[in-house]
């Protein structure tokens, strides 16, 4: 910001400069007219040609509150036994193995977030994985951008006993840009001047069922926690 | 030599700005020069935000023609005030003219400057965007459309005008001052920092109050309201100030 502010104040000191004389004609008046023509047409251009550029909808996030409110919290509602009134949308991927194993270990090599696991006699013999995928906000300015649709969904595969959650092989790099309005019409939609937001996620973690009798074991690394049956 | 011949103020007014908007292109030169900076800057210089775990980063660029609708805005503020300098109150001598014909041609070529200077600084987002996208390694482009109404555009449209209108007043507003008394010229700005920092000392928002007045007014008819009366003090006050000018 700093930065941009000194540039804008060479700017002004040397407009002043060369200003002196708004009537100054180091150009003929044919010339000029052109220059503002040719200067017109490029920005009509430049107009027209941005209707037809491939783009997509941003989705803004109202009324959101990151630092606050955790009732929603897709994470929490699971943990309370309240997997089932997740809305099946937020169900990212599901996986379904049928195993017979008296034990199961959970690993990953760079999964982070949470993972939860359900003991339920519903189920013999068998393992089910969801992984549930909220949103991932992002500050713009005063207002919060989801943009969980971009980011790369996890994996599982069974290995034996091993329930191993994968990740893509490199670490993805998403570029987005957001064609913002400009200040005046984000006035005008009731959107703040002024603030700065910030990164915010919401609920991003694998959710699995077991039967009842398996025995799990995972490394410290992991984030693991149980169901509240 | 005395002319028996009648003038009327309305056709001075116009002689005068037709022959303003033929001699001032060093002001429609400067527009484009500060509106392509102001493109550049903000290609070169746009905002990020992003998000990373060691599965993903995203990042995202923010692109919007703000910049370049500040740059218009502080253009139309500094060609304010240099038209009201001597050289250029002198140039209008060479009509049978006076103070009244010699402010409002002065009006009505700032306004003429501000229209163009608001169109083509709006019109600067789609070349923004264009240049993006040819220049940046983007995957997605993401832009704000639903929720923005026609007539929010509109809005938004009028409401840069009035900004560039705002700043082109104060601009004509401090040039007469100053040219009305030099000292001012030093007067105002010590004055302006001194009044903000005893504000801000004793516990007051001090400018931040007169910015929060117009930037933080969500409403157009209250900021058409809120404008246009104080363009219209401000106008005043200007001819007020140039009536009391020394004569020639």
């Amino acid at each position: 910001m700093g930065a941009i502010l000194s540039i804008i104040l060479i700017i002004i000191f040397w407009f002043i400069a060369m200003n002196k004389r708004l009537t100054q004609k180091s150009l003929t008046t044919k010339k000029l007219k052109l220059i503002f023509i040719g200067y017109i047409s490029i920005l009509i251009l430049g107009t027209v040609s941005a209707f037809f550029l491939p783009s997509s909808e941003a989705n803004m996030m109202e009324g959101l509150d990151p630092s606050g409110d955790m009732t929603d919290n897709l994470f929490m509602k699971a943990e309370q036994g309240e997997f089932s009134s997740i809305d099946k949308q937020r169900i990212a991927d599901s996986w379904e193995y049928s195993y017979t194993g008296e034990k199961l270990t959970l690993s990953s090599d760079s999964y982070e977030e949470g993972i939860l696991i359900e003991r339920t006699d519903e189920l013999k013999e068998a393992i089910e994985v969801f992984y549930i995928k909220d949103w991932q906000a992002l500050g713009v300015n005063a207002a919060y951008m989801d943009v969980s649709e971009y980011t790369p969904d996890m994996g599982v595969e069974l290995i034996s006993d091993t329930l191993e959650f994968v990740s893509p092989e490199e670490e993805i790099i998403i570029e987005l840009a957001f064609n913002e309005l400009g200040f005046p019409m984000k006035q005008m939609i009731g959107e703040s001047q002024f603030g700065n937001g910030y990164s915010s996620s919401g609920s991003r973690f694998f959710y699995i069922r077991v039967p009842e009798d398996l025995q799990i074991e995972f490394s410290e690394y992991l984030y693991v926690d149980y169901v509240n049956n | 030599m005395m002319s028996l011949t009648k003038v009327s103020l309305s056709s001075v007014v116009r002689l005068q700005y037709r022959y303003k908007l033929k001699a001032y292109t060093g002001v429609f030169m400067g527009l484009i020069l500060v509106q392509v900076i102001g493109i550049l800057l903000t290609l070169v210089g746009s905002m990020q935000t992003s998000f990373s775990n060691n599965v993903y980063t995203v990042e995202v660029s923010m692109f919007s023609p703000s910049l370049v609708i500040i740059l218009t805005i502080i253009w139309a503020f500094l060609n304010a005030i240099l038209m009201t300098t001597k050289a250029y109150r002198e140039d209008d001598f060479t009509f049978v003219s006076n103070r009244l014909s010699y402010n409002l041609s002065n009006m009505a070529f700032l306004l003429t400057a501000c229209v163009i200077g608001a169109i083509t600084a709006l019109l600067s987002g789609g070349i923004i965007q264009l240049l993006t996208y040819i220049t940046q390694d983007i995957d997605v482009f993401l832009t704000v459309t639903h929720e923005v109404s026609v007539g929010d555009y509109v809005a938004g449209a009028v409401v840069t005008l009035l900004y560039i209108l705002l700043a082109a007043t104060a601009g004509y507003l401090i040039g007469m001052m100053t040219q009305f008394n030099k000292r001012l010229i030093i007067l105002i700005p010590v004055l302006l920092i001194g009044l903000n920092y005893i504000a801000q000392h004793n516990g007051n928002s001090g400018f931040v109050n007169i910015l929060e007045f117009y930037f933080m007014e969500y409403s157009f008819s209250l900021f058409l309201l809120k404008a246009v009366v104080t363009l219209i003090i401000g106008s005043g006050l200007a001819i007020l100030l140039s009536n009391r000018l020394e004569v020639r």
